[in-house]
């Protein structure tokens, strides 16, 4: 049974509600200040409602200076739809934003439903980040797509919680088609349906249902993206081969040093959210059961791909970790909540 | 356990935000700008922004921490111990930590939205009045690599956003300044040529492929951007 309210969680509330305020009065009155909401995403969004059609001819066209010309076009086209009925700024800054509502909403409708004591703090955890509150290059009114790619993980996850491999893997192909690490995670994510698909444990046939699903959608898109020319892309599938890799061991302790320092000691962008994932995680009696049935081991796989990524990046140093960590990290945020609050009242696997 | 005790926590919360404002708006600034010695590519506007928003939190923190230690001397004196009530905590003690852990966090990301709050504020009040151009021209350049946005607008007003522009480069590759170019004019085109001479006498064979080009942009140095028109057929 969910617990009353308590006067923090009442008081978290009320300021989330000034924040949401700011935000969407920020939207309509500020431009896109952050650089990849305006000269890629909204770019991208601008050039698509421009032409009305996607491919549009400028990204085929080498000659048109436009970045990441091979990255997915989900939120380039909800943009494109938002520019039919407003301007240009407030359009693209709050697509993501809606998104950004929707997880909020989604967390506190179903994580007290899963943990009574803490469901609430929980959603109030993630919707006022530091990160998603505070960052213009980030933030859940920056313009860009990883707030996106958030909502349909956590929803793959919760449909796999549910029991409809099909429908995860749906969501699961279209965070693929808003960004390249949805590829990484949907698979990662289809991987976790053999240790729990709603009731059924241990099992192939959900993993091939969910993958089946996951797949289908996105080789239109793979075969379509084949055909456009690179454009300021860093191209990191091709950069991972065992050469770039052993060449680039040695700056891995650095690499991982300044991952820990984004998501545990920089105060204003994950705050203390990472430390309370840690801390609830090692406090649980069901560590093995988050990990595995609560697809909590989604995390480290990921963090160790962005780890080899890292390393063959043609950023020099740690550069490329300190622009775009916190926003990976938002990626899969509220996807540790679920994995912290697997569902309750199933069969699960005993520590 | 005595409810000073119990309520420590608060006392250490609001004599550290009262030591801190202590230091004063002029050593606040100083540490903030620290920050970007680790990521000087975010500097150039963030850091006056910032600079602006931290004098503004100045008198902020002070209250804050004014009314912490303030609430924690009349808790204590009334024996009420404020963490358990703030969080209607229950359960054994393991639970209560739990519960703890999350509250922190919810109250520490609390103590940062007057960061945001005089952040827009700061900034509507720098902006109003100002059109939408301007306040473009405002906020943009937040990246050490991006252009000089002046000179650009300057363009954009003069051609009237018509006919698209031809950025000639003489190396092999484009630049990330002809995105920042393109992303600025749009819906104005803009397209680039590698492997310019960058002499008029190109401006024939440019014509021809890109037939809807009405200025070109010599970028083969570095210098002002400067379109000049492509003379008519």
């Amino acid at each position: 049974m969910i617990r009353p309210w308590s006067p923090l969680e009442r008081t978290g509330v009320a300021v989330l509600g000034a924040v949401l305020l700011l935000m969407a009065w920020s939207i309509f009155r500020v431009p896109v200040v952050s650089v990849d909401g305006r000269t890629l995403w909204g770019l991208h969004a601008r050039v698509l409602h421009d032409a009305g059609r996607y491919p549009a001819a400028e990204l085929s066209d080498p000659g048109f200076p436009i970045p990441h010309r091979q990255y997915p076009p989900l939120l380039p086209l909800l943009d494109a739809i938002a520019l039919h009925a407003l301007p240009t700024d407030p359009a693209l800054r709050l697509v993501p934003w809606l998104f950004y509502l929707a997880i909020a909403a989604f967390l506190f409708f179903e994580l007290p439903r899963r943990d009574p004591e803490r469901g609430r703090l929980l959603a109030l955890a993630y919707a006022l980040l530091p990160t998603l509150v505070l960052s213009e290059e980030g933030g859940a009114d920056a313009g860009v797509a990883d707030t996106v790619l958030a909502a349909w993980v956590a929803g793959a996850a919760f449909l796999l919680d549910a029991g409809r491999p099909l429908g995860a893997g749906l969501c699961a192909a279209v965070a693929a088609l808003t960004k390249n690490e949805g590829l990484v995670l949907g698979t990662l994510l289809m991987a976790s349906a053999y240790f729990r698909c709603g009731h059924g444990q241990r099992q192939v046939r959900p993993v091939m249902l969910a993958g089946a699903a996951f797949a289908v959608p996105l080789l239109p898109w793979l075969w379509l993206r084949a055909a456009l020319p690179a454009g300021f892309d860093e191209r990191y599938v091709s950069l991972l081969t065992l050469e770039r890799l052993a060449s680039g061991l040695e700056r891995a302790p650095e690499v991982v040093v300044e991952m820990i320092r984004v998501a545990f000691l920089h105060p204003q962008r994950s705050g203390l959210f990472w430390w309370m994932v840690v801390m609830l995680w090692t406090t649980s009696s069901r560590r093995t059961a988050s990990l595995l049935e609560g697809r909590l081991l989604i995390l480290p796989a990921y963090m160790a791909i962005l780890v080899a990524l890292y390393v063959v990046s043609p950023w020099s140093g740690v550069t490329q970790v300190q622009l775009s960590f916190e926003r990976l990290l938002l990626q899969v945020a509220p996807l540790a909540l679920l994995g912290l609050t697997p569902p309750s009242g199933r069969p699960i696997i005993p520590v | 356990m005595s409810a000073w005790r119990r309520n420590a926590w608060l006392g250490v919360l609001g004599a550290a935000l009262v030591l801190i404002a202590a230091l004063g708006a002029d050593a606040l600034v100083a540490l903030a700008a620290r920050a970007y010695q680790r990521l000087p590519m975010l500097a150039p506007v963030f850091r006056l922004d910032h600079e602006r928003q931290v004098r503004a939190l100045h008198p902020v923190v002070a209250g804050l921490g004014g009314v912490a230690l303030l609430a924690y001397a009349l808790a204590s004196r009334r024996s009420v111990a404020v963490w358990p009530r703030l969080l209607a905590l229950r359960g054994d003690a393991r639970e209560r930590l739990r519960t703890s852990a999350a509250a922190a966090v919810v109250l520490y990301s609390i103590l940062l939205v007057p960061i945001r709050a005089t952040r827009d504020v700061l900034r509507e009040r720098a902006l109003t009045g100002l059109a939408e151009d301007a306040r473009r021209l405002r906020l943009y350049g937040v990246h050490t690599l991006e252009p000089d946005y002046g000179p650009i607008e300057a363009f954009r007003r003069a051609s009237g956003g018509k006919g698209s522009l031809l950025v000639a480069r003489g190396g092999p590759r484009g630049s990330f300044d002809d995105v920042f170019v393109a992303s600025y004019l749009f819906p104005q085109r803009v397209f680039v040529r590698t492997g310019s001479a960058c002499t008029t006498d190109e401006l024939p064979r440019f014509r021809a492929e890109r037939p809807t080009a009405a200025w070109v942009e010599w970028a083969c140095a570095d210098g002002t951007f400067a379109p000049i028109p492509i003379e008519p057929r």
